[in-house]
């Protein structure tokens, strides 16, 4: 064994050039394996950390007025289902308002008042019943029993307060004293529960009356039911037995009546049915198993170049092999020695592997994904294990072959040729996939691109957002005139959302008929302000108190409900009528939308500031001096409309950035590839470059012959990528209702990027070959 | 046809300088049939090389049909192995993964010759050699004087004026040895101009002239 051992060394190092490529390919192909793999897992694995994760479902309204559901509820919704159903154990509301504007917050440090502005949740005392929370200070048992108590995580208690021991501790959230009742470990990445402080829901005020009426929709709920109760069963009971399906009756649709889903846990995630909310963060599956493929593609190219390097070692191998048969060793002992050669470069480079996706992890993948990706111990083993497996197989195929005949046979000679028919395949293959990548990473760029310029029905641009609070809206129209007299400011307007928020729907009885639509208040210069296009009717009256309560809708609710200028709806009429505009992400539809004009500053909560002139940085400069004028209090917190609504892509931002790194990883591997195999290619064809010079061939003539191969191989390669890359370029682009188009030129380019890639490293061998001189070519050996 | 004047070959190594070919001075006309012998290291395969535009010299000068050889850019030279002269080698150096047929053709589709003409050029040697059965198979299936057969046949195959032929019988056995030299001589006959390396005494009373080498000189030149 330590013969064969000194052996496997030994034709490391004489090869020791393909021993370095085969590394750093395969270094690189592991780490981005290990990557995606932690990654996948992770998504795969959302909320599975809790105990009892099958047990758990969040509860969403189905209406047939709506193509997806909706995860707000009636308050009362949860307890009334425990109340009914023995299976259900538990509920829980847990509301995140902090994921759609961060709350401010007040706590004392070493005797200083401290204020921030902090991502929070309410929730109520059952939470921690249902969800597995590792509490490592103070009462682990509902710490959210009393009212206006708080938990925080860990990060979160040392970043306020410098230490984990914080019990007691108290922290003004708008006007209400909190007082900390339990600090828990910080959750996985991969959770629904992301808040880092947890609120008693309230148990007086308008947030607490309206949870104990059927009227507000506005509670996500979560329930927790027996062990291994049936889904279908479950969400059969609730929708036959209970009267919670009654109360939704708002939502019906004439005779269709709306429906409770309860989704389990482990599905939420990857839901593609439920309406986008930024409250719960989802991932397309499509893109994570995409990645999947992505990542065994890589593994496959870079396991293609070590059997390419392989079986173009052969010739030299099959020698050597045979002479130590001949001088006496078995066919096992050769076996060994070659098993040991490829475990040896499987080994090392899985190690270096494990290192590098360290590192990534450590800086990249946080700028990408936000968090570290948590290490994985047994899939590490089982990626490690399956590596290993493959490579004592790598080691057995050359092996065999070169073993398969009688020694004295292959001595004297071997024929190469129908090797370089297979190492084409292998290199077809790997071109393939790099074409395929690189034309499904441009056109992800291409979509992103097309999202962010679109035209959206309104101008995005030039727009500061500022969130109202209770002290501003005292003051609003002073504020207003104090801004507009700045030069730098061209208008202001208010409005209870802006655009990239999906927010805040209503219904109303029109005729006998459910009107459902999107109802956002708005001052009398935000639609003029903001370019909505009017094609039909008038804006809000400047100052009119008869006009408050009359509305602006767009094209699609006039088409849908039978609406037009004069229809009676609510409490007002319908005086416009906007052309279709995308409010949110573009890959949803245009839904019914409605302003309806109020003077009342409680419902206006933004306000939209239009800049003029290029000095932004003077012009924030002079909205946060007179924001400092109106608002002491609270720090000044801004935004740009047309940043935030690029927050919509963010998802589409990291796929692309992933993509493109693991496209990037996977061209290094296939480089790696063709420049082994061009060296090979170059060192067998020595004797015949220099026949054919010596013959009358030219430099150029030469490097056509030694390149024309992969060329070819290239073309082949993009013919087969085309139709790959179209299907996988469209499976991604159909979670987009508007979607850019698929042109031409992102096969052109990206078949162009990889003959320029292959020529390259192509030419940097053959050019040395081509230019030889013959002489030491044709010398008698 | 080829005036060699002053003719230095050397290399430098660290210390000093080591001369393969020392002020060879050299006249061979049109039709000669010239045979260099010498033993190992004496500059034989070097000066071949040179006359045949595969090496440079050092210092001095080359002419071949009254042109400065030792001037020529890269093109030219590609030029002169294209229509003046053709090789053959102790090693055969045949292209392994092509037919014999396609081995000959080799310097025709350099020179840019039509395929039907190709052919044609191709068959007659063939014809000639006695070696249409085989036209198909590889060289590794080929007897060793048989494989310089081709090796002749793709040497002349383009008409050249000058054959260089470096140990041409090195690797085969006498008979086929007197073969292939018999077939120099009636190549030589038809008017082309042979240069010959070999240690055969018998094969190089094949030629007209023989020129020893020592040390890098020319010991003696005698015409037989």
């Amino acid at each position: 064994m330590k013969h064969q051992f000194k052996f496997a060394l030994g034709n490391l190092k004489k090869t020791f050039f393909t021993s370095l490529l085969n590394v750093i390919g395969l270094t690189t192909a592991f780490s981005a394996f290990l990557l995606i793999s932690l990654y996948v897992w992770n998504e795969y694995r959302y909320d599975g950390f809790n105990e009892h994760a099958s047990e758990i479902y969040r509860l969403e309204i189905k209406s047939p007025l709506n193509p997806k559901t909706s995860v707000f509820m009636f308050g009362q919704t949860g307890q009334t289902l425990v109340d009914e159903f023995p299976e259900i154990l538990a509920s829980t509301i847990y509301m995140p308002w902090g994921r759609w504007t961060e709350g401010t917050f007040t706590w004392n440090k070493n005797n200083e008042e401290v204020k921030s502005f902090e991502d929070y949740a309410y929730s109520d005392e059952y939470l921690t019943d249902i969800f597995t929370f590792n509490v490592i200070n103070g009462n682990a048992v509902s710490p959210l029993k009393e009212p206006l108590s708080a938990m925080v995580s860990e990060s979160f208690a040392l970043k306020a307060w410098g230490t984990s021991d914080v019990i007691g501790k108290g922290m003004v959230s708008g006007t209400q004293n909190y007082t900390v009742t339990a600090v828990f470990a910080d959750m996985e990445p991969n959770s629904v529960i992301e808040s880092p402080i947890i609120l008693k829901l309230p148990e007086t005020g308008r947030l607490a009356e309206a949870a104990k009426s059927w009227d507000v929709v506005n509670y996500p709920t979560f329930i927790k039911v027996k062990p291994g109760t049936d889904p279908d069963y479950l969400n059969t009971v609730i929708n036959t037995q209970s009267i919670v399906r009654d109360k939704l009756y708002f939502f019906n649709k004439g005779n269709i009546k709306a429906e409770v889903v309860a989704r389990p846990l482990r599905d939420l995630h990857f839901t593609e049915e439920t309406s986008e909310t930024p409250i719960f963060s989802g991932n397309s599956q499509k893109f994570v198993n995409s990645l999947f493929w992505v990542g065994i593609l890589i593994l496959l190219v870079a396991l293609v170049n070590y059997i390419n390097f392989s079986t173009a070692n052969i010739p030299k191998r099959i020698k050597s092999v045979s002479i130590t048969r001949v001088l006496g060793g078995t066919r096992s002992e050769t076996l060994l020695v070659l098993v040991i050669e490829t475990l040896l470069v499987f080994g090392i480079s899985f190690i270096l592997a494990l290192l590098m996706t360290w590192i990534i992890n450590q800086g990249f993948t946080e700028s990408i994904l936000g968090y570290k990706l948590p290490a994985q111990p047994l899939l590490i083993t089982i990626v490690g294990g399956g590596i290993l497996l493959f490579a004592v197989i790598a080691g057995l195929y050359p092996g065999f072959t070169s073993t398969r005949r009688k020694p004295v046979e292959t001595i004297k000679k071997y024929d190469s040729r129908n090797h370089v028919a297979f190492r084409g395949i292998l290199t077809i293959f790997q071109f393939t996939a790099t074409i395929a990548l690189i034309a499904l990473s441009t056109l992800i760029i291409k979509q992103i691109h097309f999202v962010e310029t679109a035209n959206l029905g309104f101008n995005k641009n030039n727009t500061v957002v500022i969130q109202l609070n209770q002290e501003l809206k005292k003051n609003l129209n002073s504020f207003k005139t104090n801004l507009i007299t700045n030069p730098y400011i061209k208008s202001v307007a208010f409005s209870r959302a802006v655009p990239g928020q999906a927010q805040e729907m209503t219904t109303f009885q029109v005729n006998d008929q459910q009107c459902q639509t999107w109802y956002w208040a708005a001052d009398d210069q935000y639609i003029e302000m903001m370019n909505f296009e009017l094609i039909r009717g008038r804006n809000f009256l400047n100052n009119s108190q008869a006009e408050v309560g009359n509305m602006i809708c767009n094209e699609t609710a006039a088409r849908s409900y039978g609406w037009d200028i004069g229809t009676k709806v609510g409490n007002g009429i319908i005086v416009g009528i906007l052309k279709d505009f995308n409010f949110v992400s573009l890959r949803e539809k245009v839904e019914p939308f409605t302003f309806w004009y109020s003077t009342d500053n409680n419902h206006l909560n933004y306000a939209s500031i239009k800049l003029q002139g290029d000095n932004i940085a003077e012009a924030l400069n002079n909205i946060e001096k007179s924001y400092n004028t109106f608002c002491s209090q609270t720090p000044f917190r801004y935004f740009f409309l047309d940043e935030h609504m690029n927050l919509l892509y963010s998802k589409e931002n990291q796929q692309v950035k992933l993509i493109t790194f693991f496209a990037f990883l996977s061209i290094i591997v296939s480089v790696l590839g063709i420049l082994g195999l061009s060296i090979f290619m170059c060192q067998q064809k020595v004797k015949e470059i220099g026949i054919r010079k010596v013959n009358g061939a030219r430099i150029s003539e030469i490097l056509t012959m030694l390149n024309r191969d992969f060329i070819k191989w290239v073309f082949i390669a993009l013919i087969l990528a085309i139709p790959a890359a179209w299907f996988s370029m469209h499976y991604w682009l159909k979670s987009f209702t508007y979607k850019t188009e698929v042109s031409w030129w992102i096969y052109a380019l990206a078949g162009l990027l990889a003959l320029v890639i292959a020529l390259f490293t192509v030419s940097l061998q053959s050019w040395k070959a081509a230019t030889r001189n013959p002489v030491e070519a044709l010398r008698y050996e | 046809m080829i005036t060699l004047n002053h003719l230095f070959k050397y290399y430098d190594n660290k210390f000093q300088r080591n001369y393969v070919l020392k002020d060879v001075n050299l006249t061979i006309n049109e039709g000669e049939f010239v045979t260099i012998m010498g033993p190992s290291g004496a500059g034989k395969s070097t000066l071949l090389n040179i006359i045949g535009m595969l090496d440079e010299p050092n210092e001095g000068e080359y002419f071949f049909l009254d042109q400065a050889a030792h001037q020529l850019k890269e093109k030219k030279k590609v030029e002169f192995h294209r229509n003046y002269v053709g090789f053959i080698f102790q090693a055969f150096h045949l292209i392994d993964e092509m037919t014999v047929h396609e081995n000959i053709e080799t310097p025709l589709v350099y020179k840019g010759i039509k395929s039907s003409e190709r052919k044609a050029m191709v068959a007659d040697m063939l014809d000639r050699f006695n070696m249409v059965a085989k036209k198909d198979l590889f060289p590794s299936q080929l007897s060793g004087g048989q494989q310089q057969l081709v090796g002749i046949a793709r040497a002349i195959v383009g008409k050249p004026r000058l054959l260089l032929a470096d140990e041409p019988t090195g690797n085969l056995h006498s008979d086929q040895g007197r073969d292939i030299m018999k077939i120099l001589q009636g190549l030589n006959e038809e008017g082309i101009t042979i240069l010959q390396v070999t240690h055969n005494e018998e094969f190089a009373k094949s030629g007209k002239r023989i020129i020893r080498l020592k040390d890098g000189r020319v010991e003696n030149d005698v015409t037989l």
